[in-house]
């Protein structure tokens, strides 16, 4: 289906129509004239040149071809501006198929549309497509079945980050998060940092060092607590994880924490608003939280 | 007629000139009529040009090869559309030149890549595509992380682009050398892989 002004249109009618019937005339009339022998050609001395007619076959598989696209030009859109018979519209026809597509799966859709959390999660079918999604959206950065890895949270467990509920998750997928660690490099200084890593993984390991637990856990209190809380808990409304559980995003060793510390994170999660349908965010939150 | 179609067949560079002219009819009516369709050089709504850094970012694309890989084009199929989002439009396109729609879909489509991924995960993955996707088998390409954008020769693609008929400000071009200087290919080709999809 094209646009073009006048004289353009005019161009490819004229050479379509027109390349049409001179070869059709050209091949009928060569194959049905009398062969006229003007050619007295002749090279090395005795390779001659002679006139036989193109194999019938051939011929005729040219002429069924010229019909055809005949055919073709009234029914589809291949004639200047002109539509063809069938209106034949890719953007229609996309239209239409989704329709029926919708059609087709309609009941089921709708069963799962109304269907409640615990409903769904009891749904073998429901979690096998909520499966099929999580594995086509997710598991690029959260990795098979959603156990997460280095700088991609693990979903499976107990520890939501942007917090767990229902509508908090489904908030995280549909709009997506950001988190940002500042980076306390400058401030806290080398023997800050490794303080307050010590610190913090004395909390999450249950190991202890009094002198730097002593000297970290100030400095904590100072630059941290603000989001991660003062007792490590963390504070889903910044995505400021819990730092005393052994959930790590970007690893729970000491070198990974004062590397967070010191540089600082810039967490994020994608919106998924336009790529996903309202059902299918449903049904990986049941998928999710049936699994964690 | 008959002596007209001699002199062409006796003389070889007649025949090929010939020969050439009959055979570019086809390429002719198909493609020349369409540079004159407006409705195909209209931009969507949210076009825009490439910022400096993402049209660096679209040269080293082009360098690396990414297009023998990956597609650019969502064709209105309904499962396409359902596993890649909306289909592609011409409109989307008036600032690619030359256009990466590409025919070749060994990696997926990546027409609708942008902010599917954070930027970590394009910076893992570009450097090896393993860490992050065990089963891909996508070529890892770590040197994007260690060079340097190339930043010379960034005003004079702006300013030839300008000439086509990309809306750049003076001033955008005048900066353009500053705001890409110093960073890595790495982060050029993030910041366009993360606007595809994005004009519709």
């Amino acid at each position: 289906m094209s646009n073009l002004p006048f004289f353009w249109q005019s161009v490819v009618v004229i050479l379509t129509a027109g390349g049409l019937i001179y070869l059709l005339t050209l091949g009928i009339g060569v194959h049905f004239s009398k062969a006229i022998d003007d050619h007295d050609v002749s090279w090395d001395e005795t390779l001659e040149e002679g006139i036989n007619p193109a194999p019938s076959w051939w011929f005729w598989l040219g002429i069924s071809a010229a019909i055809f696209a005949v055919f073709y030009m009234i029914f589809y859109p291949s004639f200047g501006n002109y539509k063809g018979l069938l209106q034949s519209n890719l953007a229609q026809e996309y239209v239409e198929h989704k329709a029926d597509f919708e059609h087709e799966y309609y009941q089921e859709l709708n069963t799962l549309k109304q269907a409640d959390m615990a409903t769904l999660q009891k749904d073998p079918k429901a979690m096998r497509l909520a499966k099929n999604t999580f594995s086509q959206y997710c598991q690029s950065c959260h990795d098979k079945d959603g156990k997460g890895q280095t700088n991609f949270p693990n979903l499976t467990d107990q520890a939501w980050f942007w917090g767990g509920s229902e509508a908090q998750i489904t908030q995280t997928i549909t709009h997506g998060r950001k988190a940002i660690m500042p980076a306390w490099g400058p401030m806290l200084k080398e023997k800050g940092v490794t303080n307050v890593a010590n610190y913090v993984k004395s909390i999450s390991d249950n190991t202890f060092d009094e002198e730097k637990h002593a000297a970290g856990q100030a400095k904590y209190k100072q630059v941290c607590a603000g989001c991660h809380g003062v007792n490590l808990q963390g504070n889903p409304i910044f995505g400021a994880p819990n730092l005393g559980d052994s959930a790590w995003i970007y690893g729970g060793d000491l070198d990974s924490i004062k590397t967070s510390i010191r540089f600082g994170r810039r967490g994020v999660m994608p919106a998924h608003k336009d790529r996903l349908t309202t059902l299918q965010i449903k049904l990986l939150v049941a998928w999710l939280k049936k699994n964690s | 007629m008959l002596k007209l179609h001699r002199t062409i067949e006796s003389n070889s560079a007649l025949l090929i000139f010939g020969i050439l002219i009959v055979a570019s009819i086809g390429g002719f009516v198909q493609i020349v009529p369409n540079l004159f369709d407006e409705s195909l050089h209209k931009g969507t709504e949210n076009v825009k040009p490439y910022t400096a850094l993402q049209l660096t970012g679209r040269d080293i694309y082009i360098r690396e090869g990414c297009v023998g890989c990956h597609s650019q084009q969502v064709r209105p199929l309904v499962a396409e559309v359902m596993r890649y989002g909306p289909a592609s439009k011409a409109g989307e396109h008036i600032y690619d030149r030359p256009f990466l729609w590409g025919s070749k879909r060994t990696g997926p489509d990546i027409a609708r890549l942008g902010g599917k991924y954070s930027d970590k995960w394009h910076e893992l993955h570009l450097i090896n595509p393993r860490a992050v996707v065990p089963q891909s088998i996508m070529p890892a390409y770590p040197w994007l992380a260690k060079n340097k954008v190339d930043s010379k020769d960034i005003v004079a693609k702006l300013e030839l682009l300008k000439w086509y008929g990309h809306p750049y400000t003076d001033e955008e071009i005048k900066q353009a050398e500053q705001a890409i200087n110093g960073k890595t290919e790495l982060e050029a080709v993030i910041s366009y892989l993360q606007v595809l999809g994005t004009f519709r």
